[in-house]
């Protein structure tokens, strides 16, 4: 998805002679092309996220387009300050990019597993998230974060080995997709956990459970039209993120959910990374049946608590 | 575009004003940093009156000092007497600079971030072939933050000559002497050593000021640093040099006074 996005990039730059890309020595064996074009539009600032940041606002100042890359978890975190004050709160059209979103970098630790940036992005004012489902639409999304005015913020997870192109789907910010219709139960998914979504209701088939699976791309703001329409329709609405249960797509849908009320009884199941767990390393896969994120655990929870 | 004020005795007339003006306007506010703005006075006041151009930009990175910024605007026309007595009020001039504030270029209060920022400006003047300075104004405790050598790391390699900055070195700040919380001697030498092309100055000597601004860029293709040796709380003896030079608040005896002194200084 970030080669897509890069793509896109190098496309839109051959005429956007604004779009400027940053790094924070991270990339490698993806930006150069962009680099190798554009070498004065490209600046690798160090490992010095907090100097990513406050030069990207800098230079938006200026009518540059920034677009900063580095690693979810650093960009988000350790300069939430310099986002928050020189991006978020003056509204600087600067996007950022964050690699690795949820376990991406497996066998990296817990200080490279994004789990919180979705949560700590989302208590800022005017900053856009979205969190592609797959390649096709990572192309898109860089579309749409040039033109955007204002802050953005772009989370990559790992390519979904079953991504495929999805018709009729057209990438808007702040627009959720319906990918399969169903009755009964929904499943909300953001970034390529569409694709675990979309396995899971065919588990769910199986046992005569016909769900229906919304891609999220967007987080925030969220689609809270598709979302009343959801919570009217549906008895059980599931999330899926690839994210810390707490402060992401699932509380975001459960805030606006108590908003909004639904006209009948309605239950919600979070699906997420507990990070209270003890958070080991591995293979992508092997950590995501020890979260329990794998499709057939996912189903197999539902079952049960719809049961119960 | 207003006229350039040259005359050392002028800008030091001028500076008296502003001073008095960032007493008044923070002891009607009840605000404290008053210490802190008067050692800039007269940094800001020959950088406003008689170096600033309309493509130059100036980022107050040490955001407390925003009292001395106010007086300034205010001076130059660009902020009415009415707004300026809005300051610490509600819905009034902020206790940092927002850039809702005409004539603010950055909304600053987070000590550390200016920097970087400035130094994005400066990049983007050169990408664009701008003529324009960029001015930073920090100061010595906010030396101590790790962003600030960031932004120092990277600006000599991108040879940003348009790119200067004033660092305020009064020695104090909130918990005590600069040099005894994290001693940031030798100063200069790590700037140099950074690449920065420095230069060492009395903060309150108009002339010397004017000299240092004047000569810019110091080096080509080098950043430039004006060191700026200040006093906290310069011209009012009750907090003058002393750690209440950043958080006192007077009252109305001690305004009085210290007005007398700043009339007379």
């Amino acid at each position: 998805m970030r080669k897509a996005f890069i793509e896109s990039l190098i496309k839109q730059a051959q005429t956007n002679k604004r779009i400027f890309l940053l790094t924070g020595d991270l990339g490698a064996n993806l930006l150069e092309p962009f680099r190798d074009k554009f070498p004065q539009r490209f600046l690798n600032v160090g490992v010095a996220e907090a100097n990513l940041v406050t030069t990207a606002a800098g230079l938006a100042s200026t009518g540059y387009i920034p677009v900063i890359y580095s690693i979810a978890t650093f960009v988000t975190m350790r300069a939430f300050e310099q986002i928050r004050d020189t991006i978020a709160y003056p509204k600087a059209h600067v996007v950022i990019l964050g690699s690795g979103g949820g376990l991406a970098y497996s066998k990296a630790g817990f200080t490279h597993f994004a789990l919180e940036d979705i949560a700590v992005m989302s208590t800022l004012p005017n900053i856009t998230i979205i969190s592609p489902s797959d390649r096709e639409q990572s192309y898109q999304v860089a579309k749409a974060a040039v033109s955007c005015r204002g802050p953005l913020y772009v989370r990559f997870e790992v390519d979904s080995s079953q991504e495929t192109s999805i018709p009729g789907r057209v990438f808007k910010i702040g627009k959720a997709s319906k990918i399969k219709n169903g009755e009964k139960v929904a499943i909300a998914a953001t970034g390529a956990k569409l694709y675990a979504a979309l396995d899971v209701a065919d588990i769910l088939n199986r046992h005569n459970i016909n769900a229906a699976v919304y891609s999220f791309q967007t987080i925030k703001p969220l689609d809270t039209a598709c979302l009343k329409n959801i919570f009217n329709t549906f008895e059980v609405v599931v999330s899926l993120e690839e994210h810390s249960i707490s402060g992401g797509l699932g509380s975001a849908i459960g805030e606006s959910l108590l908003q909004t009320g639904s006209r009948k009884p309605l239950q919600l199941l979070k699906f997420g990374i507990k990070v209270d767990k003890k958070l080991v390393s591995g293979s992508y896969e092997y950590l995501l049946k020890y979260f329990g994120l794998e499709a057939p655990q996912i189903a197999r929870s539902i079952l049960e608590r719809m049961k119960s | 575009m207003a006229k350039k004020v040259t005359s050392a005795l002028a800008l030091k007339e001028l500076s008296r004003q502003i001073a008095q003006m960032v007493l008044e306007i923070s002891y009607r506010a009840k605000a404290m940093h008053v210490g802190s703005s008067l050692s800039v006075v007269e940094l800001l006041t020959v950088l406003y009156f008689s170096r600033l151009n309309s493509s130059d930009r100036f980022i107050l990175s040490k955001g407390h000092a925003v009292a001395a910024l106010y007086a300034v605007l205010h001076k130059k026309g660009v902020i009415s007497k009415k707004e300026l007595f809005t300051f610490g009020q509600n819905k009034g001039l902020c206790g940092h600079p927002l850039t809702e504030t005409k004539g603010v270029d950055m909304s600053t209060g987070s000590l550390g971030h200016g920097l970087g920022f400035g130094m994005g400006i400066a990049l983007g003047f050169k990408k664009q072939n701008k003529k324009g300075f960029v001015y930073v104004l920090i100061s010595d405790g906010e030396c101590n933050e790790g962003s600030v050598w960031e932004a120092a790391l990277l600006a000599p390699k991108l040879k940003l000559d348009n790119l200067v900055v004033i660092l305020d070195y009064n020695n104090w700040q909130c918990f005590g002497r600069t040099n005894d919380i994290i001693s940031a001697q030798p100063m200069r030498k790590k700037w140099e050593s950074f690449g920065w092309e420095v230069s060492e100055i009395n903060g309150h000597r108009v002339q010397d000021i004017q000299k240092a601004f004047f000569k810019l860029p110091q080096k080509k293709d080098c950043p430039s640093i004006v060191i700026a040796h200040t006093i906290a709380g310069k011209g009012i003896p009750l907090i003058e040099d002393k750690q209440a030079a950043h958080y006192k608040v007077f009252n109305s005896e001690e305004y009085s006074e210290a007005q007398n002194q700043l009339k007379k200084s």
